[in-house]
């Protein structure tokens, strides 16, 4: 929505690691980070490998920024499902098409 | 006593602001919560790093199901067993959380309010240690508790609306569901407002999607999005 409203259109398949180009300056560089992060494969080498890259594309302030965002939403993600929280209404009424292109419903069904 | 959070190997400087929420929240977690003493916080903290290198955590990860593997915890605490149960399971996987989990979990071992509470220590702990792991600092020691009772007050007003667990009501009908989940615990809601401002965006800047950081709004989203979908959380 955040790149819609800027004119500046994205790809949204990555953020599902369909491993295409997202269109977002130094989009690669992010999801590696967050991956190295929070998935599931990897070490600390990857780790270090991931936030060396995007510091050189984002600067130091970015890389915070990024840690930040990444650690946020790890904790959030977690109040979210531990908490049963349920999609707003109208959140839910303007994704529609973006879920079903990403096959975002799919994941609501794990927790029926 | 409260511990330093120090963000001092850090390969960059660290935010102020985010250094200076983060001691907060440390030192809150060592203070007797509405729910749980001190030490009780600790504890779930302790489980909550724990969960990491849980063979029974591990083992129900890579289960199709995580109900059908039984076992017991590679504890580090005295906790009731549900509790560590609950705090390693959230902890270790979030995506898989069920709603029948959760009610035959109140029903059963724990009251509404103090799940929710423990919610909020753990993400305590994962925020902070993911924060600091992101830029390869190393882990925070945890604080020593510190004496006191729960102040054990339920706010009124709550009621299921938009979670499995009771919530109060947003005067803002825009205020996403994810930041009233807490509500039962004000005190819990507020020092995630608190974490979300900081490590996100205040609440107020949420729809202003103008608003950068050093890094773009889309970009923010974009990592947002990628965390979430490893995480499998639908929200």
């Amino acid at each position: 929505m955040s790149s819609d409203v800027r004119g500046e259109p994205a790809e949204l398949g990555p953020v599902m690691g369909d491993g295409g180009g997202t269109g977002v300056p130094h989009g690669a560089e992010l999801l590696a980070f967050a991956e190295a992060v929070v998935g599931k494969g990897g070490g600390d080498g990857d780790l270090a490998a991931a936030r060396a890259a995007l510091l050189e594309r984002v600067g130091a302030e970015g890389l915070v920024d990024a840690a930040a965002i990444v650690a946020g939403f790890d904790a959030t993600d977690r109040i979210a499902d531990a908490t049963g929280t349920q999609l707003d209404d109208y959140l839910e009424r303007g994704t529609v098409e973006l879920r079903a292109e990403l096959g975002i419903d799919q994941l609501a069904a794990l927790g029926e | 006593m409260g511990a330093l959070v120090s963000y001092d190997d850090a390969p960059v400087t660290v935010r102020p602001d985010i250094a200076s929420t983060h001691q907060a929240a440390w030192d809150r977690l060592s203070r007797p919560g509405t729910w749980w003493a001190g030490s009780d916080r600790i504890a779930i903290a302790a489980e909550t790093r724990a969960a990491a290198t849980c063979a029974l955590c591990r083992d129900r990860k890579r289960a199709v199901s995580p109900y059908a593997v039984d076992g017991e915890h590679d504890r580090v605490s005295d906790l009731p067993e549900p509790v560590v149960d609950a705090t390693h399971r959230i902890a270790s996987d979030p995506g898989r959380l069920t709603e029948r989990w959760y009610r035959e979990l109140v029903d059963d071992s724990i009251d509404d309010t103090a799940f929710v509470e423990l919610v909020g220590v753990v993400i305590t702990v994962v925020g902070i240690d993911t924060f600091g792991r992101a830029l390869g600092v190393s882990a925070q020691d945890l604080p020593r508790p510190e004496e006191g009772e729960p102040t054990r007050v339920r706010p009124a007003g709550a009621r299921v609306d938009g979670h499995w667990v009771p919530s109060l009501p947003a005067a803002d009908p825009t205020v996403p569901n994810v930041r009233r989940a807490l509500s039962l615990v004000p005190a819990e809601a507020q020092a995630f407002e608190e974490m979300g401002a900081v490590m996100y965006l205040p609440l107020d800047e949420l729809m202003e999607f103008g608003r950068d950081r050093a890094i773009s709004r889309p970009q923010m989203e974009l990592l947002a999005a990628r965390v979430s979908a490893l995480n499998q959380c639908f929200y």
